[in-house]
């Protein structure tokens, strides 16, 4: 009954809101019959028709004001209103296009840049695990200190995984993960997929749940090798249609033998490893359990540990560092005692590549945010100020502060929405474009999206935009009160001082944290240029790398003496491309040396590496056809730092015997030219040492380096064609230009260098729309004072300065604060530097100066409309 | 002031048309003058009132309106009290009389 009567209600209400011409009619038949039952009963009371209808109405008083309180009885007052105000802010903002325009485009560019790089730091860093206690679940890295800051950091061994996985006091689980590459042919086309081989914990420990089929038996794991594959979702979504019964199918990789597919595996993995085409197995190795081999420098494993409940992290952590020095001191043998050396801790968890980057994208967007915020602001102050009259009136006419609130309000929210609508497609866009770029940067990464946590910040960013922008103007004029006065001065009288504090302090505001943003970028822009300068050592632009699919080699060539036939008929038939001038082959591929070890990196080469890359000799000799691998070069970096005032040669550089006396022959034999092999940022890093890999060596794995001055396109076609030539069961795993390579490693600085001068450069606009709106509104509201001075005599040069003195002064004291505020502030981006101090006095130079110019464009175009004021219209207009 | 004596004469205006519409459904101009009978002309209900407060109780959901025709053959709207208003009715009643009496006997006993 209660429920039908509440039916009743929202039904009545609902109907007058949507149909208050229905409404009104019966309101009118209603009271028209009243006063006719009323005339009625007077005609029968003896009255004539027309006396009865006077009386009656006199009666009944004032029929519009009854039918007003009617109407305020119905409840609907609060909805038509809204609409009224909402009517009313459209017509007034479209009136205004420009400043609507202005603050729209502003807070949507604002808006989209910050929930950009917000979703994409919270997707790349922020996001906890999609695991049960994610706090809990860590990743074990063995530290080595010499390294680049990016993988400083380095996996687990075989023998931690062995040994931590009998600490049940410590962790509840611990899983092992490696990655795998193998190849898949279809036809003649040879495809290279990367996945990975893991323990048979691992999937319970992220606690992932079949979403078809089953996981690993520990069987099929150890002693194994199990011939099972589990396919990640996307996987079986988009290759296999999502067919439930690909169950028992098997897949070919290499030429070994096939997998039969056992199960799928849910899309929460995925954060694990994005680009993983498989999941298999991991069968220990011989070489694994090795423990003076495996411990400190088979590093190839991601060991995930899940802590017991109460365990901490340091405590975790101090437990596997006694456990590794017991190690050392019990069992260790004296080359893994060499080995150690190098190696300085465990740690867990390893920053993200992109976190120093991120952060800065961040810093970056919440300035341009903050300067967006504070021009939005002074648009609106003086917005409002210009519609004082306006206000006033209304006012007066009895429109109480709440429904002026209302209309501000209304009239905000109309443009916070429509910058949130355009703010949100750029934030589209801006991720698409990300992760068009993720693949390059991060590989293996799952791309980034708008997320809840993201909106939801975006939301109460705008609630927030929103009440400050439309109640700030109206908590000015209630503290001024003037909109109790209304007196003839209304029109002339300047702003009150404390609005016109606010915006001059706003102004300065977004004038210092512009500065700061283009010093900033300015110092990255500076440091990109430095980069690009650095000379890579090597003739990146002549040289073509292709690497050998070790997966299709392997199985074919396993005999050590079958490798090293086929690798001299390889560098042959390389050699009988046209237009080739050298050719030469390399252990490791170009841009990743040898990554064990801390103190430098080594790389096996062929003998005519060098003059393959036009790397000079610059003491001793190069490599000759004829030494073995004990022979070793060395670049100027090692020379320099490990033989700042002698010569290396006749020393030797190893591992273990690292700079020991020239007794074991023949050691170093000459220094090379520092090439940077590990990318042009790498300048100063880590020093090479080549060791020399005669031909005849059989060795599996290798770059191929050709010299040659045709296009590299036609020259990598031509390595492909030459490679079936020597056997159709081969292939190359990649074939690139070095040039194209190097730049692509550019890919992360140059993003970040761009995006922050964009950011800069939206900051110096937003502020020059700042000083602009400032200047102009203020010599509008002295345009009496101005006509005064100019009919008692002041020229126009001085009104032009007196106008251009006040938009100096204001970026001026922005300036100054700017200036301290970077000196201060420059420290944080040290580590993105290259080649540059963090006070670098030309960017300092160059920013001001640029700063100067734009102020003074912004405050020239509103003094020239002072000078053109007209000093007898101006004091007649008053 | 005029404002404040409305205010006073609201709430007891709402309790007199609920009561008036217990015996049954009745237009506007009845009421009126149903309640200046039954006051024996001493309470006399202006229009102006009666009608926000009729189309403010319906939005309150105690009384419903329906159009009929009148006893004199005129279109007229009809209100008549629901459930709701029953229960409202007597809870004001009781509320009304606690509060005279109270007010009586201060005025008796002061």
């Amino acid at each position: 009954m209660i429920f039908l009567e509440t039916v009743y209600r929202i039904k009545n209400w609902f109907l007058n809101l949507v149909r208050p011409g229905k409404r009104e009619r019966e309101m009118k038949v209603e009271i028209e019959s009243h006063l006719e039952l009323d005339k009625e009963r007077s005609i029968r009371s003896g009255m004539t028709p027309a006396e009865a209808r006077k009386i009656s109405l006199r009666q009944f008083g004032h029929v519009d004001g009854l039918k007003e309180e009617c109407r305020d009885s119905w409840g609907t007052r609060v909805v038509t209103d809204l609409i009224r105000d909402l009517r009313y802010s459209i017509r007034s903002l479209w009136k205004s296009k420009v400043f609507s325009f202005a603050v729209v485009t502003t807070l949507a560019l604002c808006i989209g840049a910050n929930t950009t790089v917000l979703s994409a730091l919270y997707s790349l860093i922020l996001k906890p695990l999609p695991v049960e206690n994610p706090e809990r679940l860590v990743q074990l890295f063995n530290v080595v200190e010499g390294r680049l800051a990016s993988d400083r950091a380095s996996k687990s061994s075989w023998n931690q995984y062995s040994e931590l996985r009998t600490r049940k006091d410590l962790f509840e689980g611990c899983a092992l993960r490696v990655r795998k590459t193998k190849a898949i042919r279809r036809d003649t086309v040879v495809r290279r997929l990367n996945g990975y081989g893991v323990s048979s914990e691992f999937f319970e420990l992220v606690n992932a749940k079949p979403v078809l089929g089953r996981f690993f038996l520990p069987e099929e794991v150890d002693p194994g090798p199990g011939h099972v594959v589990v396919l990640p979702q996307r996987v079986w979504e988009t290759e296999y249609d999502a067919d439930p019964n690909v169950l028992g199918q098997q897949i070919h990789f290499d030429a070994e033998a096939s997998y039969a597919i056992i199960g799928v595996a849910p899309r929460s993995l995925e954060t694990f490893d994005y680009e993983s085409r498989f999941i298999i197995p991991y069968h220990v190795t011989a070489r694994d359990r090795n423990p003076a081999e495996g411990r400190y420098q088979a590093w190839s494993f991601d060991l995930w540990l899940r802590l017991k409940p109460g365990v901490s992290r340091a405590m975790a952590l101090q437990q596997i560092r006694a456990m590794e020095r017991r190690w050392y001191e019990e069992e260790a043998d004296a080359d893994a005692r060499n080995s150690y050396k190098t190696y300085k801790d465990v740690a867990f968890d390893r920053p993200h590549p992109l976190t120093g980057s991120l952060y800065l994208l961040e810093g970056g967007s919440l300035l341009v945010l903050l300067v967006g915020c504070f021009n939005v602001m002074t648009l609106i102050v003086s917005r409002s100020n210009q519609r004082r009259l306006e206000l006033t009136i209304r006012s007066s006419l009895g429109a109480g502060q709440s429904s002026l609130r209302r209309l501000m309000l209304c009239e905000c929210s109309l443009l916070v929405a429509a910058a949130v609508c355009l703010g949100m497609t750029l934030a589209l866009s801006g991720t698409y474009m990300v992760n068009e770029y993720l693949s390059v940067l991060s590989p293996m990464t799952v791309p980034i999206s708008l997320d809840y946590a993201t909106l939801f910040i975006t939301l109460a960013m705008t609630i927030g935009l929103v009440g400050a922008m439309g109640l700030l103007p109206l908590e000015i004029f209630r503290k001024t009160g003037f909109l109790e006065r209304v007196d003839s001065s209304q029109r002339t009288a300047s702003v009150s001082g404390f609005s016109r504090r606010l915006s001059d302090g706003m102004v300065v505001g977004q004038v210092a944290i512009a500065f700061i943003m283009l010093v900033g970028a300015g110092l990255l822009f500076r440091s990109f240029q430095n980069v690009l300068a650095v000379d890579p050592g090597f003739d990146a632009s002549q040289i073509v790398e292709g690497r050998l699919d070790w997966g299709t080699i392997h199985p074919r060539y396993k005999k050590r003496s079958d490798a090293a036939v086929l690798k001299q008929r390889v560098h042959a038939a390389m050699q009988e491309i046209p237009g080739v001038e050298s050719v030469s082959l390399s252990m490791h591929n170009m841009f990743s040396a040898d990554q064990r070890g801390g103190e430098f990196v080594g790389h096996l080469v062929s003998p005519e590496f060098f003059t393959t890359m036009n790397m000079p000799i610059i003491e001793g000799r190069g490599f000759q056809q004829g030494d073995t691998d004990q022979v070793k070069v060395v670049d100027e970096l090692f020379a320099r730092r490990f033989f700042p005032d002698r010569s290396p040669i006749g020393y030797e550089a190893d591992v273990n015997q690292l700079l020991a006396s020239g007794n074991a022959a023949p050691g170093i034999v000459g220094v090379v030219r520092r090439a940077n092999l590990r990318g042009l940022e790498d300048r100063d890093g880590v020093p090479i040492v080549y060791r020399s890999r005669p031909l005849k060596d059989g060795w599996w794995e290798y770059s191929i380096f050709l010299r040659t001055s045709r296009p590299a396109a036609s020259v990598m076609s031509d390595m492909r064609a030459k490679i079936r030539e020597v056997d159709p069961q081969l292939h190359l795993s990649y074939t690139r230009p070095l040039d194209a390579a190097l730049d692509e490693m550019l890919v992360s600085r140059r993003g970040m260098t761009l995006l922050l001068l964009f950011f800069a450069g939206l900051a110096l606009l937003l502020s020059l729309i700042g000083v602009y709106a400032v200047l102009s509104y203020d010599v509008a509201q002295r345009r009496r004072e101005i006509g005064i001075r100019g009919a008692i005599g002041a020229n126009r040069s001085e009104v032009l300065g007196m106008v251009l003195r006040q938009g100096a002064s204001k970026a001026g004291i922005g300036l100054a604060l700017g200036f301290l505020a970077s000196l201060y502030l420059t420290r944080f981006l040290e580590k993105q530097l290259f080649d540059v101090a963090a006070v670098d006095p030309w960017t300092y130079i160059v920013a001001g100066l640029s700063f100067a110019t734009v102020a003074l464009v912004a405050s020239y175009l509103p003094a020239r409309r002072a000078i053109r004021i007209d000093p007898l219209e101006a004091l007649r207009v008053e | 002031m005029p404002r404040d004596k409305k205010e006073l004469l609201q709430g007891t205006l709402d309790l007199l048309v609920m009561r008036i519409l217990r015996s049954g459904a009745r237009h506007g101009y009845d009421i009126v003058k149903r309640i200046e009978v039954l006051s024996e002309d001493a309470i006399h209900v202006g229009e102006g009132s009666l009608y926000p407060s009729l189309h403010r109780l319906e939005r309150r959901g105690y009384i419903v309106a329906k159009w009929d025709i009148s006893e004199t053959g005129r279109r007229a709207k009809f209100y008549s009290l629901t459930a709701d208003g029953k229960r409202k009715v007597s809870q004001e009643e009781r509320h009304w009389a606690e509060f005279t009496s109270a007010v009586n006997l201060i005025l008796k006993n002061a």
